[in-house]
């Protein structure tokens, strides 16, 4: 039993590094503004809208007038899993439940001088909800059946014009996160020999806040090209939370009795940490006549979520930490901008965005695998106000976990996602 | 014990060859046409103390023929409860391990005209694979039916795919009997080479594609290591101490050293306050030799495996024979368990769910495992064998189906007797000694 509920607890735990679908691999988000999704993301170097608090600071330097960006987007993502031999088999085939995330961001920005401007922008640059249809019975029950991983990220920005064309920016990147996961603990069943639902785990940890910075340099080479760079650190959030443990009958008293000997009565406190890793941005953006080209290199370094602490201060024995193993990732994001007219502007993108994940962590807990992101945006403008809207089809390339999950759960993920953002500015 | 083996197995096979003509057609072409298991217990699928059609369905060799898509693979299947009588868990708080039923199976194939592709037998040695053809109503004449040895019959059978899987009984009775004793519960080194390079010597002569098994460590087995050498509560299974010291309990010659193994066979015997220093309410007797492997004991059996496997190494590389060390799995299994969706599966006793209720065989799962291992050394050596789904073994069912399957099953009050001796008394009439062939 230790050794089953020491693995559950911290299985448990896992849930809340899962990314969902329709997000970023590893489950970073870049859903922050309505021109940049229009671009595929690619907006470091142009970054001309209050949204460039997230793709770049130094990027408000050159915006006028007060402005506000206010918007959210709909991400709607869809999970399939084909079981493989040994475990669950093949034939076993899972999806999720229908749940749609709703990432919203805010920003203001003002300029305070010719040379330098203030911004504060509130976005979710980490998020992620996996829920498996069928929880009772989902073949994956016994490592996750729930995840969330909500919150946002307070922006508050300086940037410095250093010439007309020259500009840096910085701000404090300060995180308040919340993790709520759900999973079955499951025991072997000294009757039968085989493993029955002991008890029903629910972890929540947070609001709990960890503090980092961004800077970025954007660089008006010409009227034609910009050159755009933008670092964002990593941000270590520490979690205090409860895990709570609602036994589940087995249909044996004896059975029954020594599992609620076993678990931790009512609340088990936690602690834990998520290091959300450091990324950086680089972009060329070349104008010309109504064309606006964009194309942007982003580099997550992943490397830095190679394991995480568990701590339970009452039950030390319970305690461990999990290895996750991930990889630095790049993303490669293209975009296209055309103006129509005084009113309309059209965009598309393409964006490839590599996984993190090695194969052994790929599981109901981490399904993550290399994306297609098909991006189309548009905007509409009248006087000071602006409408920007975007859509993503994210396709996500099947992953087999290839026989080598650390849980034993072998088989592919197929995923997909849709998404719509919708966003108004409003310059005053 | 050193008869000469090879002339008497190989007049076996000629006799059985004439007798059963008629049957085992052999197509070369396909591999796995004609596949025969050669082994003990543990390749006759026996589990839970008992050899019952219920296990024997998931013995490894049936669970290989089941993925070759083999036709007509035999087994001695023997009905509900089993002979002896299969071991269930009665109680669990307090615990009691004893046969399930008052009445025993019956063997449900006797009548099949020719030998059962499953010719594992329980108990057997590798002589006895080599040699004996009867055993006054055992589980010999259950398997061999009087038509000569385990070996002669499976040859007669022209396997195209043959396992070998031998060699586990001259040395279990060591861990069984709590003594290890040269030529008494052990084999003899120079005796088990030579009828294993017999052994083999039969088979890779028979142009089957041959695979062998070695011989897993049994000091790992739950029968060994489930009750510590302390002093436990036993109402909370934690050990009682004394001024914060654990407090050994008495073996034949004073308190147990640490790193003494007491197996199952004391659990009545504790019981009975034997084995507990009369301070803590025991009896002051010492338990006997019998339930406990002291360090010596445990030494010679793990040099004696050692040397076993080594043997089968040296034999079957002179063969070309492929070697599936099982000794190897079977000691992660015990270090680490098995960590499947989610659910851990360990060698633990009655929690762990890798071995049955006899503390020595595998459960159906472990089984399952062990034939999936089986796969992975037959496909790299040019098999073709689809891993086994594990699903199915591990029951992973909503909680309310659990329930509905677990209403069947009756429970009647029973004294605390953990492991009875009614079940150790089976366990020990079917695994006899080496020396008592």
């Amino acid at each position: 039993m230790s050794s089953g509920s020491r693995r559950s607890v911290i299985l448990a735990f896992v849930l809340s590094l899962a990314p969902a679908s329709g997000r970023a691999a590893g489950f970073a988000l870049f859903e922050h503004g309505g021109q940049g999704m229009g671009f595929a993301g690619a907006f470091t170097a142009q970054a001309s809208d209050p949204s460039a608090i997230f793709h770049n600071p130094a990027g408000i330097a050159f915006l006028r007038r007060k402005q506000v960006y206010l918007g959210g987007t709909a991400v709607m993502p869809t999970w399939r899993f084909e079981g493989a031999s040994p475990f669950p088999g093949a034939g076993v085939s899972e999806h999720d439940s229908v749940s749609v995330l709703l990432p919203p961001a805010a920003y203001y920005t003002q300029p305070f001088s010719p040379r330098v401007a203030f911004g504060i922008g509130v976005n979710v640059p980490f998020g992620l909800k996996t829920e498996w249809a069928e929880p009772d019975r989902f073949s994956g029950r016994y490592i996750s059946q729930k995840a969330a991983l909500g919150g946002f990220a307070v922006n508050p920005t300086v940037a410095f014009k250093l010439a007309d064309r020259l500009a840096v920016g910085a701000g404090l990147d300060v995180r308040l996160s919340k993790v709520t996961l759900e999973r079955r603990i499951p025991v072997i069943n000294p009757f039968t020999l085989k493993p029955v639902d002991a008890a029903a785990e629910r972890m929540e940890a947070g609001t709990d806040t960890g503090i980092g910075f961004d800077a970025g340099v954007l660089a008006k080479v010409s009227e034609e090209l910009s050159i755009g760079v933008s670092y964002r650190h990593r941000v270590k959030v520490d979690y205090e939370g409860t895990a709570s443990f609602a036994p589940i009958s087995t249909g044996n008293a004896q059975l029954d009795a020594r599992v609620a000997g076993a678990l931790p009565a009512g609340s088990l406190p936690l602690r834990s940490s998520i290091t959300f890793p450091a990324f950086a941005s680089g972009g060329l953006a070349y104008h010309r006549g109504d064309w606006v080209l964009e194309a942007d290199v982003d580099w997550y370094r992943w490397s830095a979520f190679q394991s995480i602490p568990v701590t339970f201060p009452d039950r030390t024995d319970l305690s461990g930490a999990i290895t996750e193993d991930y990889r630095d990732s790049f993303q490669y994001r293209l975009g296209a901008e055309r103006t129509l007219n005084d009113t309309w502007t059209v965009r598309g993108g393409y964006f490839w965005d590599e996984t993190p994940a090695p194969p052994a962590s790929l599981s109901p807990l981490l399904p993550d695998a290399d994306r297609n992101g098909f991006c189309l945006g548009a905007s509409w403008r009248s006087g000071s106000l602006s409408v920007d809207a975007a859509s993503w089809l994210v396709l996500a390339r099947d992953r087999s976990t290839a026989g080598l999950n650390r849980d034993g759960f072998e088989g592919t993920y197929k995923s997909r996602a849709f998404t719509v953002g919708i966003f108004i500015g409003y310059a005053f | 014990m050193h008869r000469v083996a090879r002339p008497a197995g190989l007049a076996g096979a000629a006799f059985a060859a004439a007798l059963w003509s008629a049957g085992g057609p052999a197509h070369a072409q396909t591999s796995f046409s004609t596949y025969v298991a050669l082994g003990d217990s543990l390749t006759a699928g026996y589990s839970n103390g008992s050899l019952v059609e219920t296990h024997q369905r998931s013995s490894y060799p049936a669970l290989l023929a089941r993925q070759a898509a083999v036709t007509g693979f035999e087994q001695p299947l023997v009905s509900d409860p089993g002979i002896p009588t299969e071991l269930g868990l009665l109680s669990l708080i307090p615990p009691v391990v004893a046969p399930k039923a008052a009445t025993q199976g019956a063997p449900l194939r006797l009548t099949l005209s020719r030998p059962y592709n499953n010719l594992g037998v329980p108990g057997a040695t590798v002589t006895d694979l080599l040699t004996r053809v009867t055993d006054a109503g055992g589980f010999h004449d259950l398997v061999l039916r009087g038509g000569g040895t385990a070996l002669a019959q499976g040859l007669s059978l022209k396997p195209t795919v043959l396992t070998l899987w031998t060699g586990n009984n001259d040395i279990l009775g060591a861990a069984l009997r709590g003594q290890a004793i040269e030529g008494v519960t052990m084999t003899p080194l120079a005796s088990f080479r030579a009828a294993f390079q017999s052994v083999v010597n039969a088979v890779k002569a028979s142009g089957a594609f041959v695979v062998v098994a070695n011989v897993p460590e049994v000091t790992s087995i739950p029968y060994v290591t489930t009750i510590a050498p302390v002093v436990v509560n036993p109402t909370t299974g934690a050990p009682v101490r004394v001024n914060g010291q654990t407090v050994p309990l008495l073996g034949p010659s004073g308190p147990l050293p640490a790193s003494a193994l007491v197996t199952l066979a004391a659990a009545p015997l504790l019981l009975r306050g034997q084995g507990i220093p009369t301070s803590l309410g025991g009896t002051g007797v010492g338990l006997p030799d019998e339930v406990v492997l002291g360090p010596g004991e445990q030494a010679s059996i793990h040099a004696r495996v050692a040397e076993f496997n080594q043997a089968i190494a040296e034999i079957c590389q002179g063969a070309g024979i492929p070697v599936f060390d099982v000794n190897a799995f079977f000691a992660d299994l015990a270090a680490h368990g098995r960590m499947i969706g989610g659910i851990t599966l360990t060698s633990a006793f009655l929690t762990g769910g890798l071995f049955g209720y006899d503390g020595v065989h595998p459960s159906d799962i472990g089984y399952a495992l062990v034939a999936n291992e089986w796969i992975r050394v037959i496909d790299s050596h040019g098999g073709q064998l689809p891993v086994i789904d594990l699903g199915p073994y591990l029951g992973v069912v909503s909680s309310a189906e659990a329930r509905a399957a677990q209403a069947g099953g009756g429970r009647g009050p029973a004294p605390w007797t953990a492991f009875t001796a009614e079940a150790y008394q089976a366990l020990l009439a079917a695994f006899p000694r080496v020396d008592g062939r």
